[in-house]
């Protein structure tokens, strides 16, 4: 009787175990699958037309020939550079200020703040920086792509950065501070340096979610489609060429769609892998 | 206040401006609309444009809203199951080598841009459960009202629902895994001690981390409400409102993206559009800060570190 009981304990405890790792299993398989799927159709497409993908403008909805992405990379480029260029000051400060001051209503907000801002829905950024950027300038443009993008960026950076300057030992800070520097060159010549690797995971960070980000330029940057136009013209990206030409009916824009697609992938798995060579465990 | 702390503080307080003017922004938009329509822009669902007179125009998001808090709850179901298993397998029964492994998939299917995801949903994903799920299930329940009919393209309610779901585990299960790996040791030693297997001393540490659950729950239907571009290239975008989840329906993002375009030609269009930004918004942000809050509360309650 006893016997019999522990029998089915155990095998309750197998079955339960089959069911967990099954599960496990079910849930992770979708990526490979994406990744599979994603590698076959876009290196298909990067195959057809060799360089002219990375160099060429794509060609006429239709024709038989696929042409290229020039247009989206270049103005993914310019716009993820800007954004970084705006955006990785103003989060390293943020950072900076969270750490230096924990006790201050301000750093008590924004610590709150960043991370409710890195749930929160892209398309609504969208809507924003279209009537405070884009309707006052009377055109869609990189810059206010760019502007878009740097919100999306800041509260990722600002998050990984914090917590990287955190790491850093007590004992270091103590004795930092007892070299009697002003606060500022404590920070920026000694903290900023211990914490280097942890910086550059948090700026990666915010670049590869500001490259992969669609909703929030989908207002903002405008249709560019076989040119780059300049800062304050029209510009595309790769997302939004994803976006926009998986959901024609033109066999050669799908495949084009398709090969940014693989491109984007791509990226985006070498940013994940630089990540895990500088640090251990990364927030996401 | 040294001038250091003044000087920073200008790049906090951005922020706080940004997120702030974010909220100004959208209800300033939005209340043409409200005044107009009040209570009846969240519960009706006519949809009506017209150019040649703004006196008919007519606008309810009940359709979006529906289709929004539908998917969000299907995804949810179906995320918490798959993801409280990963967060224990894990945790309990991973070796070093699997563990690392894992970590590095979830952290690439975090990352992995949205729009990949809605490019997979839309052309892989959506024919292969129109075939092997929609069909078979409104083939044997179609004499039943709800399954009656079904998207011919696959994308619909339940596929965007699916995308949503895979999109969301990573995110769920850093929750769980966090706060399972947060229970003190020797609560599990004393478990095992007594002589439980390890599917009873699970069950009784799952019970420990409730807070962290309901918080996951919360946090990945937030996500969901919020989430455009995946959402968006699958859920097949009519104004259709059914209790079937195959048939083809908008969310509120998705209206956003589809209706925005050409919104500026009529009168209402574009206020009842940031009005439904501000619902989606609103809906959001509760389910954020409940999540997050009570995944902060939880650990204080506990006395465990946090």
């Amino acid at each position: 009787m006893v016997l019999e009981h522990k029998k089915a304990r155990i095998i309750k405890d197998r079955v339960f175990t089959i069911i967990i790792i099954g599960l496990t299993i079910l849930s992770i398989l979708p990526l490979f699958h994406i990744t599979i799927e994603i590698c076959i159709r876009g290196l298909q497409a990067i195959m057809q037309s060799k360089l002219d993908f990375f160099f060429g403008v794509p060609s006429p909805p239709g024709s038989s020939q696929l042409g290229g992405i020039w247009p989206a990379i270049i103005g993914s480029f310019v716009t993820v550079l800007l954004a970084s260029l705006i955006g990785i000051p103003i989060s390293l400060l943020t950072s900076i200020y969270i750490i230096e001051y924990p006790k201050s209503v301000l750093s008590k907000i924004c610590d709150k703040l960043a991370l409710m801002l890195t749930e929160f829905p892209t398309i609504i950024i969208s809507l924003f920086i279209y009537i405070v950027v884009v309707v006052p300038m009377g055109t869609p443009s990189a810059f206010a792509a760019a502007l878009s993008l740097t919100i999306i960026m800041i509260p990722y950076i600002t998050i990984q950065a914090k917590e990287a300057l955190r790491s850093i030992p007590f004992t270091y800070r103590e004795a930092a501070y007892s070299l009697g520097l002003p606060r500022s060159k404590v920070i920026f010549t000694i903290f900023l340096g211990i914490a280097r690797r942890g910086i550059l995971t948090s700026i990666l960070i915010g670049v590869a979610r500001a490259l992969g980000d669609t909703a929030s330029i989908l207002f903002t940057a405008g249709a560019a489609t076989y040119s780059f136009y300049g800062l304050f013209g029209h510009a595309g990206a790769i997302p939004l060429l994803i976006f926009k030409f998986i959901q024609t009916s033109y066999e050669n824009w799908i495949q084009l769609a398709y090969g940014a697609a693989f491109i984007l992938t791509i990226s985006t798995m070498m940013i994940i892998l630089i990540l895990r060579l500088l640090i251990k465990e990364v927030k996401l | 206040m040294d001038r250091f702390k003044f000087l920073t503080s200008f790049f906090p307080s951005i922020l706080i401006l940004i997120f702030s003017s974010m909220f100004i922004v959208l209800i300033y938009n939005s209340l043409p609309i409200l005044e107009r329509e009040g209570i009846r822009f969240i519960t009706d669902s006519t949809w009506r444009a017209s150019e040649s007179n703004p006196e008919e125009e007519w606008y309810g998001i009940a359709t979006a809203l529906w289709g929004t808090l539908y998917t969000a709850i299907l995804a949810t179901a179906i995320t918490l199951p798959l993801s409280l298993s990963t967060a224990i397998f894990i945790c309990e029964f991973a070796p070093r080598k699997v563990r690392e492994f894992l970590a590095i998939t979830l952290d690439m299917m975090a990352t992995l841009p949205t729009v990949v995801y809605g490019v997979w949903g839309m052309t892989i994903l959506a024919p292969t459960v129109r075939d092997h799920v929609i069909i078979p299930i409104v083939e044997a329940l179609g004499w039943t009202l709800i399954f009656s009919e079904y998207s011919p393209s696959g994308q619909c309610i339940f596929t965007a629902a699916l995308v949503l779901a895979i999109m969301n585990i990573p995110y769920a299960t850093a929750i769980l895994r966090e706060a399972y790996t947060m229970i003190p040791q020797v609560y599990r030693e004393g478990i095992i001690s007594l002589g439980a297997t390890r599917t009873e001393a699970i069950r009784i540490l799952l019970g420990m981390i409730k807070h962290a659950i309901i918080a996951a729950v919360a946090l990945s239907f937030g996500k969901a409400v919020g989430e455009t571009t995946a959402v968006t290239l699958t859920v097949g975008n009519s104004f259709k409102m059914s209790l079937s989840p195959f048939v083809a329906g908008y969310t509120v993002t998705s209206l956003l993206v589809n209706q925005f375009g050409n919104a500026y030609t009529y009168k209402y269009a574009s206020y009842a559009l940031y009005g439904a930004a501000l619902v989606m918004l609103l809906i959001n942000t509760i389910c954020i800060l409940a999540g997050l809050t009570l995944a902060s509360r939880w650990a204080k309650t506990y006395g465990f570190r946090t």
